[in-house]
């Protein structure tokens, strides 16, 4: 290479580096060409008139055949059992827990320090470990817990109050209602002050009440035998004390395994008449079908403002919410920690209870509600928005491409979510639901 | 240098989203002009016309009949303005492209075909405005947006003749392209509790078409002078609304606008430029509202360009000018200027061995524009980019 062609080489290198440079810098100052601020201004300077109105719809103008369906759920698919004695004056509860047959061996230290399986154990006592949740139970001081072992057959998933077993083509009531008889086997007190867990003590004869391994009923029940309290019970275990053979001056604690575990409960509640009822145990849900007008010709104050009739579109549509009164369940049923209610489509109405539903309307996580809303007479205001779906409605009545199921549910988020409940205001009162409209209604643009 | 040109313009390429709302006197009328003008032309105040040399703009066709080699241009021109309006100040950032042009030179019948395609109005805007609403017996507050996003441009294709020693004439006809949707969007917040809004929406969408055409000519009488002229005439506006828009179709005059300059050589390396272009707005009514329409609308301007600077061996020309333009549409009653100090300079980075001509021209103008209740001061940046010879 002569030196002539370097040197040119080199201009030749140094522009075409200042020409990307050049380029750098002005795609960094483009890159950055974005609004600061935008003008706000008074005048003429928005060229279109727009008007917002609100209407609100009581549920016979928006809805009809309201109808509350229970039964979704059981029991034992709750986080944890319950125990309460005429808590609210009206509920009792009862926890109860199958037990796995008692281990026929376990591995000792012998008395050389070698670790061998001995299958010759002896359970001397036991106990009953039972540990409560203390932020959301209800309680007012010491409470006396009983420890009894079931006499029946029965089956977790679906016992109740009345029935060991309650499966397709096999009923089976208890013979006392409320999970009995049992054999009182043990009573302890719980402290509050002493900590969240209480432990029952087992003697010699408390501990053989299990032992039968061929016993496939095995299970124990948990009672409250303080009146007005409600504990939620986060476990409940079976350890047992046993003196191993090989090493006779020692005691070793056993676990005994769950084969499941749930409550029962009565008072059994019944389907209200002109109520909306949502969650529980075995869960409700609220099922009613839209029905929209076509045109909104009042209220007043709303033709005031437009020309009514008012034809509803879905470019008017900016705001729809269902909005319902909350009413106060019985005490023993309100609501102690956060709910989240659902709204969802019934895609198949004529198959309900049994419906297939579809996803949710108002969102992923659900309407939380706290229980501070359900704790007085006066109740509050909740909205459900539902924008996207009475919008769909809307634009459905006038394309027939459009299939929208117009049957709607109201839920908790999952089911069952607790035993307590929802309770809303139903049709037929002046706290009933109401459907509320936000509409805006806008010249259309032009050019000029 | 080849493969920086190409890194170059992919870098271009990258920026083409950021585009934003520009001038609030774009508002008015048809817009705010886009005048189809490179950073050259920019740089020496031109008002498109009676640059020394050969050039590639759609408002001086006779200027292409110069062009030795097969070129291809590109301008990008990002712009800040900060504006007052009742006291109330704004900012805005944009950038454009106002002019991508070709030309390819027939030396066998001594001319040259020139396509361009160069911005005519720019209609990107918005406005905020802050107000109240009367709703379930509560005042509650709301944000009404009003943005226009879109524009009119030319697409042209011209033939450019040398005949004799010094002088051509050239002619083109083209179309006019583009688009607008204007949206009006409304937004409330706090409404309450649990209750969810969706900002309301209505738009339209229109469609930009129309003829155009024009002719130039360009003389030397001697070899330090150069005398050019042009007209361009438009058929009207059309802008037809798409399927789903609920708004009419409008049609727009637009007027013959006429455009003089010259170009002088005072020192080997220092040339001087001066223009003026006319158009008569006032039969341009229709359509529009009449009081919204200038009538004269003059604009003129200069420049020097000294080309005696080198780097790296090469000429790195430096430019300076200066220009006035009167706006078509008014704002607030009052007919709006611009007023405009340019400077400007360019690399020429021609590679002899690669048969690769190019250059990157570089204009910056500080300029305002006054109209009424409306004032605005601006930074105006364009970039050029040149590719001949590949």
């Amino acid at each position: 290479m002569t030196a002539r062609n370097q040197a040119r080489r080199m201009e030749t290198l140094s522009i075409g580096t200042a020409s990307v440079g050049l380029s750098l810098i002005l795609l960094f100052s483009v890159s950055g060409c974005q609004e600061d601020l935008i003008t706000d201004v008074e005048g003429d300077l928005i060229p279109i008139d727009a008007v917002t109105v609100e209407s609100r719809l009581p549920f016979s103008e928006f809805a009809q055949d309201l109808q509350v369906w229970g039964g979704y759920g059981r029991p034992y698919q709750l986080a944890g059992p319950i125990v309460a004695k005429s808590f609210g004056g009206i509920l009792d509860v009862r926890t109860v827990a199958g037990l796995s047959a008692y281990p026929l061996s376990a591995s000792v230290r012998d008395t050389l320090g070698t670790t061998r399986t001995d299958s010759a154990l002896t359970f001397v006592g036991g106990k009953v470990v039972v540990t409560i949740d203390t932020l959301s139970s209800v309680y007012d001081g010491p409470v006396t817990l009983a420890v009894g072992a079931l006499q029946n057959d029965w089956d977790f998933r679906s016992v109740s109050w009345a029935l060991a077993v309650d499966s397709v083509g096999d009923t089976q009531a208890w013979p006392e209602p409320g999970a009995g008889p049992v054999v009182n086997v043990a009573t302890g007190v719980w402290d509050p002050a002493d900590g969240d867990t209480l432990v029952v003590a087992l003697d010699s004869a408390g501990a053989a009440t299990w032992a039968d391994t061929a016993d496939a009923r095995r299970g124990l029940r948990l009672d409250a035998l303080t009146d007005g309290v409600r504990l939620d019970v986060k476990s409940v275990n079976l350890l047992l004390t046993t003196r191993p053979s090989l090493n006779p001056d020692t005691l070793i604690e056993l676990t005994v395994g769950s084969r499941g575990r749930t409550f029962v409960y009565t008072p059994e509640l019944e389907a209200p008449e002109n109520e909306i009822q949502v969650g529980g145990v075995p869960a409700w849900r609220s099922v009613f079908k839209m029905n929209l007008p076509r045109t909104l010709n009042g209220p007043p104050e709303l033709c005031a403002q437009v020309v009514c009739p008012l034809t509803l579109t879905p470019e008017s549509l900016i705001s729809a919410s269902l909005v319902l009164h909350t009413k106060a369940p019985p005490l023993a049923f309100q609501p102690t920690d956060s709910i989240w209610m659902d709204v969802r489509q019934v895609l198949e109405p004529t198959r309900l209870p049994k419906s297939p539903i579809g996803g949710s309307l108002v969102g992923l996580f659900g309407i939380r509600l706290s229980p501070e809303d359900f704790a007085g007479d006066a109740g509050v205001e909740v909205n459900l928005p539902l924008g996207n779906f009475v919008e769909a409605l809307i634009g459905a009545r006038d394309d027939p491409d459009q299939d929208v199921a117009e049957t709607i549910a109201l839920l908790s988020i999952f089911e069952p979510l607790s035993l307590n409940y929802l309770s809303f205001y139903g049709p037929d009162s002046p706290l009933g639901p109401e459907l509320r409209l936000i509409l805006t209604i806008g010249e259309e643009v032009r050019i000029r | 240098m080849k493969r920086a040109l190409l890194f170059s313009v992919a870098l271009l390429a990258l920026a083409f989203d950021a585009s934003s709302a520009q001038s609030l006197l774009g508002s008015r009328g048809l817009g705010l002009p886009l005048e189809p003008l490179d950073a050259r032309a920019r740089g020496v105040g031109s008002v498109g016309i009676g640059l020394w040399g050969s050039g590639l703009l759609p408002s001086d066709p006779a200027a292409s009949a110069g062009i030795l080699n097969p070129s291809i241009q590109i301008t990008i021109q990002p712009q800040w303005d900060r504006g007052t309006l009742d006291e109330v100040e704004q900012s805005t950032q944009a950038t454009r492209f106002p002019l991508i042009a070709l030309g390819y030179p027939v030396p066998a019948l001594r001319g040259t075909v020139a396509l361009t395609f160069g911005g005519f109005f720019d209609q990107r805007w918005e406005f905020q405005e802050e107000t109240t609403t009367e709703l379930g017996g509560a005042t509650l507050p709301v944000t009404d947006r009003f943005i226009s996003d879109g524009g009119v441009s030319t697409v042209q294709i011209g033939w450019a003749q040398v005949l004799g020693e010094n002088f051509s004439v050239a002619g083109g006809i083209g179309t006019r392209a583009g688009s607008v949707t204007r949206t009006f969007v409304r937004v409330l917040d706090s409404v309450g509790e649990g209750v969810q809004v969706a900002p309301f929406r209505q738009r339209g969408t229109w469609q930009y078409s129309g003829l155009t055409g024009n002719l130039g000519a360009r003389w030397g009488p001697t070899t330090y002078l150069s005398l050019s002229g042009s007209m361009s005439w438009s058929s009207a506006l059309k802008a037809e609304p798409s399927d789903d828009t609920a708004g009419d179709r409008a049609e727009y005059d637009t007027p013959l606008v006429l455009r003089f300059g010259a170009a002088g050589l005072l020192t080997p390396q220092l040339s001087m430029n001066l223009g003026l272009s006319y158009a008569d707005w006032k039969g341009s009514a229709n359509g529009l509202d009449g009081a919204s329409v200038v009538g004269s609308a003059w604009s003129f301007g200069g420049g020097l360009e000294w080309i005696g600077t080198r780097m790296a061996g090469r000429a790195v020309p430096l430019r300076l000018g200066m220009r006035r333009s009167d706006l078509p549409f008014t704002f607030d009653g009052a007919a709006p200027t611009e007023t405009v100090f340019s400077g400007g300079f360019g690399l020429n980075l021609a590679g002899t061995q690669d048969l690769l001509g190019g250059g990157v021209d570089v204009g910056l103008e500080r300029g305002t524009r006054d109209g009424g209740s409306y004032s605005e001061t601006f930074w105006r940046a364009s970039l050029t980019f040149r590719v001949a010879s590949w």
